[in-house]
């Protein structure tokens, strides 16, 4: 709540108005715009088809709830396995691309070799390239390892938007850490990569953490290497393979489509709620400093 | 800075005795920079700087997907550039981006400032506004598909059952209104990540400073105005960088909503890429197309870089 | 459908003790040896196709030939414009696949690429009767079969026979005049119809090259190369479309393909041209679903008004592209064999009830129509197909125009105002043009 006032000094007519003004009225605005949506998704979900297209019901209620677009999606389709799928692949590359680019930026943030303006200027510019432009010429480089078509390709070729922007992140946020306590250590007779391993990475757990999530959702919803490096319906991950299964020629299936949003997502963001308070905590720990 | 206790710490000297190469290499400042960043610039020279000097290479042929093609040169720029199509795209993409990166800056800093707040279920609220980011996109994008649909949208169901409007809008029939709407809902997804990352910027000013500005007489507005934004604009800007990106080279939304209709009037240049090299197949067109957007980017990315080495000289 | 695999086996014996004449390149029976192909691999793409059975007789047939062959068969299915994507990166890597079904310009387009089976072709003419016209400029490139046609699924107009009768109208209009004028009646009763002017890859063709050529418009000329859009035809056409538009139920311009369907299922168009999809979805759910039911009852299918310049249609027309990149060249073959097949082939269309015919002219006097006398229509269509591309052949510059929308645009560019349909067809003529000079090298 706000820090008690010293006498004199501005205070609100009315608490409960302001309040009403500057908090619930605006909340409620982003809960429509942000999870009115899903509110939306969910009643789809649960409305049997006959509700579904009958065009003078109405969209915002479901008169007789089903369950059976969830059970469809489940039995009929391969959903369970493109979650894993998709899970593997958006963790695997987040765990390489956070070991990869943490400690570069770590090194573009502390120590001074040459060439270190270049590189960091180098990786930042990759950041740039837009998938459509890459995207063929990296399948031809994929197929001439021979992998072309697995889903362990996406494990190798998500790393590459990743770790730049993971680079990226981390080297401003180790900036922002004052490296005294690492010079400490290092007099202590630490070597500079048990300095880093041993000093700076816990105390940069926030943004390393941050770096995770970020990753996580941008490989969690990649789509055009998802299509095109993996053929095998086993090895599909959910954006693929729900186009696939909830559509047919030009049907699409709304009902199950709408189960499957919700379960590719809320799950998601209960895990991510217990980091969002942990990270925002000294995710810019320096920022004030300035 | 502060004292270093030798306590507890090993023997010195039986360590600096036992230096061997390996610690040389990851105790210079050199070495081990380069040890660190090599793993990074190897993985990008092979899977991004080939292909991209690859992709170059493409621009500059007539290259199809059954066909080697020849070198050209800048035909296809040239092309592109007389195309009323591509001209179109570009204006699309810009509106698209200003437009969804204003959304995103004003809806991502007011709800940062929301949740800092205290206010009863602020743990749940927060999980909930991050959904639109999390959902995949093709299935978010699906879901406003369905929302804006000219026979069943229950955007419009509301409007008219409310009695605000007689009949809805044409989300996606109209083009400038579906150019808006594509941009609207890529604001949607993005404004979670502003704000979560404001908000981070946000709870690092500690709150002495809020309180001194309170005793000094300042209201709320003055308080934002010249305590918060100040301290939050790094963060402020790096995720405005960050999202400039992202929404200028997005293609999931306008893919999945509207194909780049109607007659054109939502593509970007990254569904014009994709629709010119993959369905066209013409690799070459394609290509340009997308090297058009680096220039753009660039820009960004040097403004952005310069800003960060000035605040470090410090 | 599944049928025991003993019987299976024994009826194609059967098969083929009593096929007398049947040709050296047997397509009566899969003949191979055991061990020929034996290890090696086939990957088919395939797509998902409406009527359910479609598919599964396609993983059927995909089985026995595998336990017949020992190859190792995988079919993996794409939707619609992912299967196109997947194919043009197969193309494009030389990787990933044998075998996938694509559209008739991936003929043109991908010709360089894609293997010779002219003599697979000619041998499944001969033993259904001979390919029709639609079917050999869809697959020979250069006078060679550079692919298979697998069958075009005829678009109809889907029509609510109570909205018709309700505005004055009892049959479905013959001439485009008759169409004009039952779509104001159908409007005035705030039952309108609907026709696809947004980016959709399946509707979006079906609803305006019809139009075109109705009015004498066309695209090329007959060399493939010069453009012929800007013709009194072509502006008829884009005239005509202008007017009706009116008529039209709003958010037409924005329909990608599910949405026709919707907004017909939903009883808020009284007619749409679509394939059999709606007809086959409603007929299904009808026992259980009034709603659909009334539906079912109430529609049907007719033909499309006959023009200045006659009658026409324009389809999708699926086929077998056969990658020349593919390392199991007989494998590849044995699969199309065992695809038009006797045994296969009539059963595999007849349980599509015409979603896809084979464009094979013996199909006509055989067993393969759906008995529902509101689908026998689609009989009539498979006729009177043509292909984008007219007055030439289907080119790459046609199929880039396809890709682009440009003909779609065009019309609805017209239709919305924001081009006066002079200004529209000179638009298009220019982004054709622009086509072609850029193609003119390939």
């Amino acid at each position: 709540m706000s820090a008690p006032l010293a006498p004199g000094a501005y205070r609100s007519h009315n608490p409960r108005l302001e309040r009403a003004l500057f908090v619930w009225a605006p909340l409620a605005f982003f809960l429509i715009f942000l999870v009115g949506p899903f509110y939306w998704m969910l009643i789809t979900a649960l409305k049997p088809d006959s509700e579904l297209y009958d065009g003078s019901k109405s969209p915002l209620y479901v008169a007789a709830p089903t369950l059976d677009h969830f059970i469809y999606l489940f039995e009929k389709t391969d959903f369970v396995t493109w979650v894993a799928n998709t899970m593997m692949v958006a963790t695997l590359s987040t765990a390489i691309a956070l070991i990869m680019g943490v400690p570069a930026g770590y090194a573009l943030a502390r120590l001074r070799f040459r060439g270190s303006e270049f590189v960091g200027t180098a990786i930042f510019v990759t950041y740039l390239v837009p998938t459509t432009l890459l995207f063929i010429p990296m399948v031809e480089v994929m197929a001439s390892i021979g992998m072309d078509d697995t889903i362990w390709a996406l494990v190798i070729v998500y790393p590459t938007f990743l770790v730049p922007f993971v680079t990226w992140l981390m080297s401003g946020y180790f900036r922002t850490i004052p490296s005294d306590l690492e010079d400490c250590a290092r007099i202590d007779g630490l070597t500079r990569l048990g300095a880093m391993l041993r000093i700076a990475l816990p105390l940069a757990r926030p943004g390393i953490l941050s770096a995770g999530i970020f990753s996580f959702t941008l490989s969690w919803n990649e789509f055009i290497y998802a299509l095109t490096l993996v053929t095998a319906s086993a090895e599909r991950t959910i954006p693929v393979g729900v186009i696939v299964q909830l559509t047919r020629a030009d049907f699409y299936f709304w009902g199950p489509l709408m189960a499957g949003a919700l379960l590719g997502s809320v799950p998601v963001a209960l895990v991510y709620s217990f980091f969002v308070d942990q990270y925002a905590s000294g995710l810019t720990a320096g920022a004030v400093k300035g | 800075m502060g004292s270093s206790t030798t306590a507890g710490a090993p023997n010195r000297s039986t360590r600096t005795v036992r230096r061997s190469r390996l610690s040389d290499l990851v105790d210079s400042e050199r070495s081990l920079g380069y040890l660190l960043v090599a793993p990074v610039v190897l993985l990008l020279l092979v899977l991004v700087a080939y292909p991209f000097f690859v992709a170059i290479g493409y621009a500059l042929s007539d290259r199809t997907l059954a066909d080697p093609g020849v070198f050209v040169g800048l035909e296809n720029f040239v092309l592109l550039w007389e195309s009323s199509i591509y001209r179109q795209t570009v204006r699309n993409t810009f509106i698209f981006t200003a437009g969804s990166v204003a959304i995103r800056l004003v809806l991502g800093v007011g709800l940062a400032l929301l949740l800092n707040e205290s206010f009863r279920f602020r743990r749940a609220v927060r999980a909930a506004i991050l959904l639109p980011w999390i959902v995949p996109t093709v299935l978010g994008t699906m879901a406003w598909l369905w929302m804006f649909n000219p026979n069943f949208s229950v955007l419009n169901y509301i409007l008219v059952q409310s009695g605000l409007m007689e009949h809805g809008f044409n989300w996606l029939t109209d083009p400038d209104l579906a150019l808006f709407s594509v941009l609207l809902v890529n604001a949607w997804r993005g404004v979670p990540f502003m704000a979560i990352t404001v908000l981070a910027g946000l709870q690092a000013i500690p709150h002495d400073l809020y309180d001194a500005s309170a005793i000094d007489g300042a209201g709320k507005f003055q308080r934002f105005r010249y305590v918060t934004l100040p301290l939050v604009m790094p963060v402020l800007l790096t995720a405005l960088v960050l999202s400039i990106i992202w929404t200028f080279s997005d293609f999931g939304i306008v893919y999945g909503l509207t194909k780049g209709g109607p007659m054109n009037a939502t593509h970007v240049l990254a569904t014009l890429s994709y629709q010119t090299g993959l369905a066209s197949g013409n690799i070459g067109e394609g290509a340009a197309i997308s090297l058009t957007m680096l220039p753009v980017l660039l820009v960004l990315i040097i403004w952005q870089l310069r800003r960060i080495r000035r605040s470090t000289v410090a | 459908m599944t049928q025991d695999r003993s019987q299976a086996h024994v009826s194609r014996r059967k098969l083929l003790a009593g096929a007398a004449a049947a040709p050296a390149l047997s397509l009566a029976t899969p003949s191979i040896a055991q061990g020929t192909l034996k290890g090696t691999k086939l990957t088919i793409l395939a797509g998902q196709w409406y009527v359910p059975q479609t598919n599964t007789m396609l993983d059927q047939l995909a089985a026995d030939l595998a336990r017949d062959s020992g190859m190792e068969i995988r079919v993996e299915r794409f939707a619609g414009d992912e299967l196109m994507t997947k194919t043009a990166s197969v193309i494009g890597t030389g990787r990933g696949a044998d075998l996938a079904v694509g559209v008739e310009f991936d003929t043109y387009v991908y010709a360089a690429k894609l293997n010779d089976v002219t003599d697979l072709a000619d041998e499944v003419g001969k033993n259904y009767g001979g390919w029709m016209d639609a079917a050999k400029a869809a697959s020979m490139v250069g006078g060679r079969w550079k692919s298979l046609p697998i069958g075009q699924a005829p678009a109809a107009w889907n029509w609510r026979t109570d909205m018709f009768r309700a505005a004055g109208v009892d049959k479905f209009p013959d001439t485009f005049a008759g169409l004009l004028d039952a779509a104001k009646k159908l409007h005035a009763k705030g039952t309108p119809i609907g026709m696809t002017l947004g980016h959709a890859s399946g509707d979006g063709r079906s609803t305006n090259y019809p139009v075109l050529w109705a009015f004498g418009g066309k695209e090329f000329e007959a060399d493939g190369r010069t453009v012929a859009i800007n013709s009194p035809g072509t502006l008829a056409a884009v005239e005509w479309y202008k007017e009706i538009y009116q008529y039209f139920i709003p958010g037409t311009t924005a329909w990608l393909d599910p949405d026709n369907n919707q907004a017909f299922l939903a009883s808020k168009v009284s007619a749409t041209v679509n394939v059999n999809t709606i007809y086959l979805a409603s007929r299904a759910a009808a026992a259980t679903d009034a709603a659909r039911k009334n539906i079912v009852d109430n529609m049907d299918h007719a033909n499309w008004p006959s023009g200045p310049a006659g009658r026409f249609a324009n389809y999708n027309i699926n086929v077998w592209l056969p990658f020349a990149s593919s390392p199991n060249k007989a494998g590849q073959r044995e699969f199309l064999k065992a695809w038009y097949s006797r045994t296969f082939l009539p059963k595999w269309t007849k349980v599509g009830q015409s979603y896809f015919i084979p464009q094979l002219a013996g199909f006509d006097s055989e067993d393969v129509w759906p008995e529902d006398p509101k689908l026998k229509i689609f009989r009539d269509l498979n006729k009177i197909n043509r292909l984008p591309g007219y007055g030439g052949p289907p080119t790459p510059v046609a199929a880039e125009a396809v890709n682009k929308y440009i003909l779609v645009d065009m019309f609805a560019k017209a239709c919305t105002g924001q081009l006066t349909p002079r200004d529209a067809v000179a638009w298009a003529e220019k982004e054709y043009q622009q086509i072609a000079r850029r193609r003119s090298r390939t």
